[in-house]
């Protein structure tokens, strides 16, 4: 009876531990998916857009996340592409949100976008002086609709070169 | 055998069942009454008696007296009563305890009576006002004022402050403001006004987006967000000293919140590369950290002994709010409804926490007991209604709302009853807050 | 209840353990569940309405003058007059106001009575015009006014909606296994008068400053003219507001309608138990 009990509580043991483990490698482990630098195809194209396609080129936010899909993570390959062959350039990363939460919950949401946004550009090599955020919250709309497509474009992180 | 037992059994049992509510409640079987059909009290001001009754002192006596009727309607727990039900005109039957008839206001339902008695003497304006008791005929405060014409709104909200203490035990609202923000296309500036929405006047005047005001104990000084110089800061600043001070550390610097009754506020800042609440001076200077989370920590609001802060934080994987004791050290998760909970703003009894909450797509005001029991929504199908704050004695909550279109002020009672708007200003107005109840 | 029931009836049954005294115990006990059900459906009335509205109850005692909010002084003095000049009429006019002031509050719950009311009103209006049209358009005015007060009490009536249904019912099961009809009509009128009390009692938490969860017990007798005998606490709440607020209730409400005819007692004991815990549903 005490044995089983024992047995039992090991197994669960056993059992939290490989989750926690999982969960944590998760955060580690290598994704295939995510590429970590561009195709020369694109590479031309960033490198022919310039300055105007890098602040036009906003990455997006699911509602009160500040995580980074995987086509934001692919937008800032070409941002760190940019940034690299122009290391002249200082840039603002602005954070937005859309209207539906309160001002200052966005606020601090807005500062979450800006800063992930940055940290990313920093683990690609980019260095971190040359990065600056600042959080507009709901503030500055770029689409001033009530509706799901405008929520969608408003919430984002936006590039302004100083 | 078996008969007779039955018998005694069914005396028995009889017996028992008719004995048995009696016993429990004592001589008489009430009747319940739980709930009053009118949660206010019912109040009639007739028009003041002009004393010279002339065509100008009648004139102001009746404005002075609407005024009166208006300022204490606002309370949301009198009802002042419609004069055309009125029997006695107390221009004719007088204005003193001996010459009134209280049967005249009993009868039609007044609890409370207030008359008033006017003299002008060349400039100057003499005001004499009695609030009675008409059940037990007796007189509760009088007093008299004297001032100039411009003076009557301030001799009437100092009468509606004594007829509320009177009557509450309290000071009321009558010299509270309310700081708000009003929105000019991608401006923001913060303006003040009286409780009513009287005499709004703008407070900053930086181009830019300014919000998030809180006020001093003292009633002195308003802190704020700005981005005067292009990103989130704190700012000091004094209604009457020029000094302003400023709290721009890197990153976001904001919702600051006053403690009550010291010279420090607790605000967000993110210098640290983390959001966390803070204690800071009256002057800006960092005084020790107040909340240790990954994460956002935001939007602290003071329990009125300054023991305890509630606050937003995501660190239940959504925005809910918190409170942490500093007796204890120890921090509690106060909302659990909900997905959205952010806004939260303590009740000056301090029993009570209003806050915004988001269900259903729609941002609505909530009252929750420190407890987390007693949780009570007080607004619905009526837009997006947001940043909640408490009149000084607790008895409204002011807010603000799209449900006429652009955002607006509203003001409600504790219990959500008597929605109705502050003001009207073009623009938008968000992020009322009411200053605490200042003796002037 | 059920185990109250059952113990009751199984401590005598205890010494004997035969099968007989069994089967006795059994029928006792279903005799007395039976018993304690009949009961049930008699008492309710006295227990079960703990927020009846008026409605109900006044449609049965329609032949009681309204009396009720403070306004409603005046407006029945009014129509007194009015009707007193119409005299044809006057007996129907004073119907028609009983059942104009009460279903104010049936408004919220449904419908129709809500127009009833209105053309109730209109009819009144078209007969008093000639004798004081001001005061009775005041008056309509006024009754118009808390037919939109009533609606913020929508809530706590659609509660007592469903409590109503159970009233009615015991009412008429009552009656129906030959309760002695002046029990109803105590009953009845016993709730007229409460309803008329609640309708005047005027209490704002924010003047009592203090919990929902105080009671004051106060008991009146009421003469058979209507008039109020006197007055007593039997226990106060300890809270000078709620109980002052509790006897001006009673005082706002008199006279109270006089008994009705077939009630023949030289006085009625109102005991009534105030607690304002309904503020805050």
């Amino acid at each position: 009876m005490r044995k089983n009990g024992f047995k039992i509580l090991g197994l669960l043991f056993v059992a939290f531990a490989l989750i926690f483990t999982a969960s944590c490698m998760g955060k580690f482990a290598y994704d295939p998916s995510v590429k970590t630098s561009l195709s020369e195809e694109e590479a031309r194209l960033v490198a022919e857009g310039g300055s105007e396609m890098f602040t036009n080129d906003d990455i997006y936010f699911a509602f009160d996340s500040s995580m980074l899909s995987q086509e934001a993570k692919h937008t800032l390959l070409r941002k760190d592409y940019y940034m690299k062959n122009n290391m002249g350039d200082s840039v603002t990363v602005e954070g937005h949100c859309d209207e539906r939460g309160t001002n200052e919950y966005n606020l601090a949401l807005g500062e979450r976008r800006a800063v992930s946004a940055q940290k990313y550009l920093v683990n690609l090599g980019i260095d971190a002086s040359r990065l600056e955020t600042v959080s507009y919250g709901e503030e500055r709309p770029a689409d001033s609709g009530s509706n799901e497509a405008a929520w969608q474009k408003n919430r984002r992180a936006h590039f302004v070169i100083k | 055998m078996f008969k007779n037992r039955f018998k005694t059994l069914i005396c028995f049992t009889v017996a028992l069942v008719f004995i048995l509510p009696d016993l429990c409640c004592a001589d008489y079987d009430y009747i319940d009454i739980n709930s009053p059909s009118m949660r206010k009290i019912p109040l009639a001001i007739p028009v003041f008696k002009s004393i010279a009754s002339n065509s100008t002192e009648a004139r102001f006596s009746k404005k002075a007296s609407d005024l009166l009727a208006e300022t204490l309607d606002f309370t949301g727990y009198l009802n002042i009563q419609d004069r055309k039900a009125f029997l006695s005109d107390p221009q004719k039957d007088g204005i003193t305890t001996q010459s009134i008839n209280f049967q005249n206001w009993t009868v039609i339902g007044s609890e409370l009576l207030i008359t008033g008695g006017v003299l002008m003497k060349g400039g100057t304006v003499q005001m004499e006002l009695r609030l009675f008791d008409t059940f037990k005929g007796t007189l509760i405060v009088g007093k008299r004022y004297k001032g100039g014409m411009i003076h009557q709104r301030q001799m009437i909200r100092r009468f509606c402050s004594e007829v509320i203490y009177h009557l509450t035990g309290n000071k009321g609202f009558f010299n509270s403001k309310i700081a708000f923000v009003s929105r000019n296309s991608k401006r923001k500036e913060i303006y003040v006004c009286d409780f009513d929405g009287y005499g709004s006047k703008r407070f900053t005047f930086i181009n830019s987006i300014s919000f998030f005001p809180s006020w001093s104990s003292d009633g002195n000084r308003l802190a704020y967000t700005s981005y005067k110089n292009g990103k989130p800061d704190i700012y000091i600043q004094s209604f009457t000293e020029k000094q302003i001070y400023q709290i721009n550390k890197k990153g976001i610097n904001m919702t600051p919140s006053w403690a009550p009754n010291t010279d420090a506020l607790a605000a967000t800042l993110s210098f640290s590369g983390d959001q966390e609440i803070y204690l800071l001076t009256g002057k800006g200077k960092v005084i020790k950290k107040l909340t240790n989370n990954r994460g956002i920590d935001i939007s602290p609001t003071w329990s009125p002994d300054g023991k305890r802060l509630a606050f937003v934080s995501d660190r239940a994987g959504s925005p809910q709010i918190f409170t942490k004791d500093f007796r204890t050290s120890r921090v509690k998760r106060l909302t659990f409804k909900g997905k959205y909970n952010t806004q939260p703003s303590w009740s000056p009894k301090g029993d009570k926490l209003a806050y915004t909450g988001r269900g259903n797509g729609n941002l609505n005001i909530y009252v929750i007991g420190v407890d987390g029991k007693g949780l009570a929504q007080l607004t619905q199908n009526s837009g997006s209604n947001e940043s909640p704050t408490w009149s000084p004695d607790g008895s409204l909550i002011a807010f603000s709302s799209t449900r006429e279109g652009p955002s607006r002020i509203y003001v409600m009672t504790a219990y959500g009853t008597d929605q109705r708007r502050l003001l009207a200003m073009p623009g938008e107005q968000t992020n009322p807050k009411w200053s605490p109840e200042v003796n002037n | 209840m059920k185990n109250n029931g059952k113990a009751i009836v199984h401590l005598p049954g205890m010494p004997g353990k035969g099968p007989r005294t069994m089967y006795a115990s059994f029928t006792v006990s279903v005799i007395c569940h039976l018993l304690f059900l009949t009961v049930l459906i008699f008492v309710p009335g006295l227990k079960i309405p703990k927020r009846t509205s008026h409605s109900v109850i006044h449609v049965n005692m329609v032949a009681r003058p309204a009396k009720g909010t403070p306004a409603g002084t005046r407006y029945r003095a009014v129509l007194k007059k009015s009707a007193a000049k119409t005299k044809k009429t006057s007996e129907g006019v004073s119907l028609k106001t009983v059942s104009a002031a009460p279903k104010k509050k049936a408004k919220s719950i449904n419908k129709k009575p809500v127009t009833h009311s209105k053309s109730t009103i209109e009819e009144l209006k078209n007969e008093a015009e000639a004798s004081r049209p001001g005061d009775v358009t005041d008056a309509i005015e006024r009754i118009k006014n808390q037919v939109n007060e009533t609606d913020a009490r929508r809530r706590s009536v659609e509660n007592s909606d469903k409590e109503l249904a159970g009233v009615e019912d015991g009412v008429a099961g009552g009656s129906g296994t030959g309760a002695g009809l002046s029990v109803d009509i105590l009953t009845l009128y016993t709730y007229e008068i409460k309803d008329l009390v609640q309708q005047n009692w005027a209490y704002s938490e924010q003047l009592a400053d203090a919990k929902s969860d105080l009671q004051t017990f106060l008991v009146f007798e009421v003469l058979p003219n209507g008039e109020i005998r006197d007055i007593w606490f039997t226990e106060k709440s300890g809270n000078r507001y709620l109980d002052e607020s509790a006897y001006k209730a009673v005082i706002k409400s008199k006279p109270f309608p006089p008994h009705p005819v077939e009630l023949s007692r030289p006085v009625v004991e109102v005991p009534l138990r105030f607690s304002p815990e309904g503020l805050l549903d």
